[in-house]
């Protein structure tokens, strides 16, 4: 009968269920606390994830480019004092065998591709498109953005002559695959291709701007002979984009951007979206610690006749306290269980609504729901149990 | 002399094996030598034992009376190992327990000591057997044979049918059986009743007077019983009067 949890495990829990209102009470409230902590952070975090994913869709993590041309113009009296920058012409990375191999050694990348990149135009009989030319190798290039999964026409290994266009630029132009178009880069430079596929990269503009050809074919078209304009990496924690960035700069002296520091109103967005959001869910929990609190607290008042009796019998200072600390657990851990339940519930109703994006519920935030309430519990507790443990039992007894 | 008031470190030299009944039948359970208890300090400060020398011996059945403000409860929560002497000699079965702290009384208080209250003080929310047993479930995992024990004083007390009850749902001399089936449970060397009977009616009182009177002679506990009730002391074999702090008379055995 009474073997078993541990004593005063056993006491809380009859204490807990002797006080039905009060513990009902309170494990409500705990449980209210956790489904906005979890019902919040699983809408944040899907909304974010979305978000991200759809940006990085088409956007490599990483882009790594010589540094700009700084034209220094003679310190003279005499000198033309007008400086343009020349147009039209790509910087090749020098020695880009050797960049390629330090982007790839550095710690955090999992993927490099090398990448000419320039603008263009795409010419189907009378129609005629501005475009951006990517000279990619696929194979590596669907390491840097999900080329393969995105095809809605056709192949998505470009080869020899042909080309890949976005959904847009193929409806615009009225392409489909077997057919051909003519990029032009300038005066000189141009050729006429055949559509081998046809991709939605979930980017209108990306759909409309982006003619993707063999990197030997746009090695050609502007001009580079062998050499690449930019190498696009990936990295493990899209996160550490930017120390990654930073790191790349530092062994190649090259000019490497974040997708973060290329979408940085984004990163703002995601980031005060993140910590109002951590805010809310800071004084959720601290409303829930001060709930248990006070609950706790009016029940070692209510049962220090009880107490009193407990040490009377030989139970020590310790182990009252311990009753008191498994009461906040156990509140902890059936209000997370709750709230666990009311949030996922709260999810599934926002499922239903029509919604930009899906609701994710990973595990792990719900776990740290979980766990945040716990300890919260044993927060809250520990100021009751340490007043219960503090009582006089011959004063207790009395009462 | 004073042990520092740590709450959780048991004292080492209390704590030699179980229950501590020694064989020498003449070691008293209790020994009190110039006991004092002050409380409040400076101006306010009041001595409410004022030298208190007692002894209760293993086979003692005796009652403590004296009115009310003479410092019975005191003496009552010092015997009990609820509250620290001020000053004097406390020795319990023979080892001086006037220093030690908490855990080391709580440690030897489980031992030695058994409580029946005025007011019962079961836990509600425990049912009779439960409340019969929790002096050892608080030491210890109880086994099958404390379960065995505790039906057994339940039967003794004559609510062997009432185990599963809760507190709430027997009558008030049902409650005070159960209590004293729960001061029995440690199997103590002594029960400090206070006012026992102080709460139940004629019926009552003299049906839980019976069963101290026999649980004294079957279980060889010493009991000192609180009471206001001259009827109850003259029962008793012993009585001891205290007024204004100071044993006035003790008729020792009888």
């Amino acid at each position: 009968m009474m073997s078993g949890p541990s004593f005063p495990l056993q006491v809380a829990v009859r204490f807990l269920k002797e006080g039905r209102t009060q513990s009902a009470l309170i494990l409500i409230g705990a449980g209210v606390g956790v489904a906005v902590l979890v019902f919040l952070s699983c809408l944040i975090t899907s909304l974010q994830n979305s978000l991200i994913t759809q940006t990085l869709g088409s956007q490599a993590h990483i882009v790594v480019r010589p540094p700009d041309e700084v034209v220094s113009p003679v310190r003279s009296e005499q000198a033309l004092r007008s400086v343009e920058k020349a147009a039209q012409r790509l910087t090749p990375i020098e020695q880009w065998p050797r960049v390629l191999d330090a982007v790839k050694g550095t710690p955090g990348i999992v993927a490099t591709s090398p990448v000419v990149s320039g603008s263009g135009q795409a010419l189907r009989g009378l129609a005629k498109r501005a475009v951006t030319v990517r000279g990619i190798v696929p194979e590596s290039f669907d390491g840097i953005i999900d080329l393969k999964g995105r095809m809605k026409q056709g192949t998505w290994q470009v080869s020899g002559d042909g080309c890949l266009v976005g959904t847009e630029l193929a409806r615009e132009l009225g392409l489909a695959v077997g057919d051909r178009t003519r990029i032009l880069v300038d005066d000189e430079h141009s050729s006429t291709c055949r559509v081998q596929g046809i991709f939605d990269l979930g980017a209108k503009d990306v759909n409309l701007r982006w003619v993707l050809v063999p990197l030997r074919q746009a090695q050609t078209l502007f001009a580079l002979d062998g050499g690449i304009s930019i190498i696009e990496a990936r990295v493990d924690d899209i996160f550490a984009a930017t120390a990654v960035a930073a790191d790349i700069t530092a062994r190649t002296g090259l000019v490497a951007d974040s997708w973060m520091t290329l979408n940085a109103q984004l990163m703002v967005a995601l980031q005060s979206q993140g910590s109002s959001s951590d805010m809310i869910q800071f004084f959720v929990i601290v409303a829930v610690a001060l709930g248990i609190s006070s609950v706790l607290v009016v029940s070692v008042v209510q049962k220090s006749k009880e107490v009193g009796i407990l040490r009377a019998m030989g139970a020590s200072a310790s182990q009252i306290q311990r009753v008191f600390l498994w009461q906040g657990a156990i509140v902890g851990l059936s209000g997370s269980l709750l709230g666990t339940a009311m949030g996922l519930g709260l999810l599934g109703l926002f499922k239903m609504a029509p919604l930009t994006f899906t609701i994710e519920t990973p595990p792990a935030l719900i776990i740290r729901a979980c766990v945040i309430a716990l300890v919260t519990g044993l927060v809250a507790a520990v100021v009751p149990a340490r007043r219960a443990a503090k009582l006089d039992p011959a004063v207790a007894i009395r009462s | 002399m004073s042990t520092p008031n740590a709450t959780t470190t048991s004292n080492a030299t209390t704590t030699t094996g179980g229950p501590q009944r020694p064989t020498d039948a003449a070691t008293p359970v209790m020994r009190l030598r110039g006991l004092t208890k002050d409380f409040g300090e400076g101006e306010t400060l009041a001595r409410v034992l004022k030298g208190i020398d007692l002894e209760i011996g293993r086979h003692d059945f005796a009652a403590l009376i004296g009115p009310s403000g003479s410092g019975k409860s005191t003496l009552l929560n010092i015997l009990g190992l609820l509250d620290r002497p001020t000053a004097g000699l406390l020795e319990v079965n023979g080892i001086d327990a006037s220093g030690f702290d908490d855990a080391a009384r709580t440690t030897l208080r489980g031992q030695t000591l058994g409580f029946i209250f005025q007011f019962h003080h079961l836990l509600p929310a425990f049912s009779a057997l439960e409340n019969v047993l929790m002096p050892i479930r608080v030491v210890r995992p109880l086994t099958k044979a404390d379960v065995d024990w505790g039906r057994h004083l339940l039967a003794e007390v004559g609510l062997a049918d009432k185990e599963k009850r809760k507190p709430g749902e027997l009558s008030g001399g049902q409650q005070q059986r159960v209590a004293i089936a729960r001061a029995l449970a440690p199997r103590p060397a002594l029960i400090l009743a206070d006012e026992p009977t102080g709460n139940l009616d004629t019926e009552s009182s003299a049906q839980a007077f019976a069963l101290m009177e026999k649980a004294h002679q079957e279980y060889d506990c010493a009991f000192l019983i609180v009471t206001h009730d001259p009827r109850i002391a003259a029962r008793c074999r012993r009585v001891v009067e205290i007024v204004d702090g100071r044993i006035q008379k003790d008729t020792g055995e009888r």
